[in-house]
């Protein structure tokens, strides 16, 4: 299998789907747990970003039903790629804020770390606008698994 | 994901095991959070069955030392997996949070 697509909807329960997509994408592929999970931790930022903030005005287009989908394919030189596209309220996470990890406990929000712990899993990202959506393509290395820790 | 709590030498020690993510962060949070309204202040997170954590199960664990630092507790965590660690460092939660290897290291330099 070197190309597999899912579509899904604007509802927070669907992520367990995407997991199981992503699952036996990687089991068919014989694609290690390391990456399996770099990428199920990418995909389930962008996600939830997609459904919690790209979603809370309805879709971009008045009267189109929302519109969600990720798209994964084998590149040539041991990657993966991951095309998310989404018809939500216009965003590029590569100009995204940069959250400060340095912050001490009080200090801290959660905001901004899901987007950059999403660019943080892969080898490079790459956003475009096209026909009125958002289409974000990851490209995650494949590693091997490691046999003792870090 | 599943939480099972226990307590040794004056801590409660919370086990969290499976996926803390988008759709298990409101069961842990309310969890976690209801130890501390009942007046836990030492309290230890056992991550060695923890399989995978997102942004959404940091916000747990932030929103969990933020109430306990405010309650004038103490918060500690044991058993990351390599690839939790990995999301800890990434994200400077190893800079929030005093980590363990394990059990026994955390209890006795955690503070008796």
């Amino acid at each position: 299998m070197q190309a597999a697509t899912i579509e899904v909807s604007a509802d927070l329960a669907e992520w367990e789907r995407i997991r199981q997509f992503l699952a036996s994408y990687c089991e068919s592929n014989s694609i290690s747990g390391a990456t399996c999970k770099s990428m199920q931790l990418a995909c389930e930022e962008w996600f939830i970003n997609v459904v919690v903030h790209g979603f809370k005005n309805g879709a971009k287009g008045a009267g189109e039903p929302p519109y969600i989908c990720l798209s994964l394919s084998l590149g040539g030189s041991g990657e993966i790629r991951a095309v998310l596209t989404d018809n939500a309220t216009p965003f590029n996470p590569l100009e995204h804020e940069t959250p400060d990890i340095s912050l001490p406990v009080a200090d801290r929000s959660i905001g901004g770390l899901g987007i950059y712990l999403m660019l943080k899993q892969a080898e490079r990202a790459a956003y475009r606008q096209t026909e009125g959506k958002n289409e974000l393509t990851l490209w995650f290395k494949i590693r091997q698994d490691e046999q003792t820790g870090e | 994901m599943d939480i099972t709590v226990t307590r040794e030498s004056g801590w409660v020690i919370a086990r969290v095991a499976g996926r803390l993510d988008g759709t298990t962060m409101q069961a842990a949070e309310s969890e976690l959070l209801a130890l501390i309204g009942q007046g836990e202040r030492r309290m230890l997170l056992d991550l060695t069955a923890l399989e995978y954590i997102s942004s959404a199960g940091l916000r747990v664990l932030l929103s969990a030392a933020k109430k306990m630092k405010a309650s004038g507790g103490t918060i500690a965590l044991f058993g990351l997996s390599a690839n939790v660690r990995e999301i800890f460092r990434l994200s400077g939660f190893d800079k929030i949070f005093s980590i363990y290897e394990s059990q026994e290291e955390a209890l006795g330099q955690a503070g008796g």
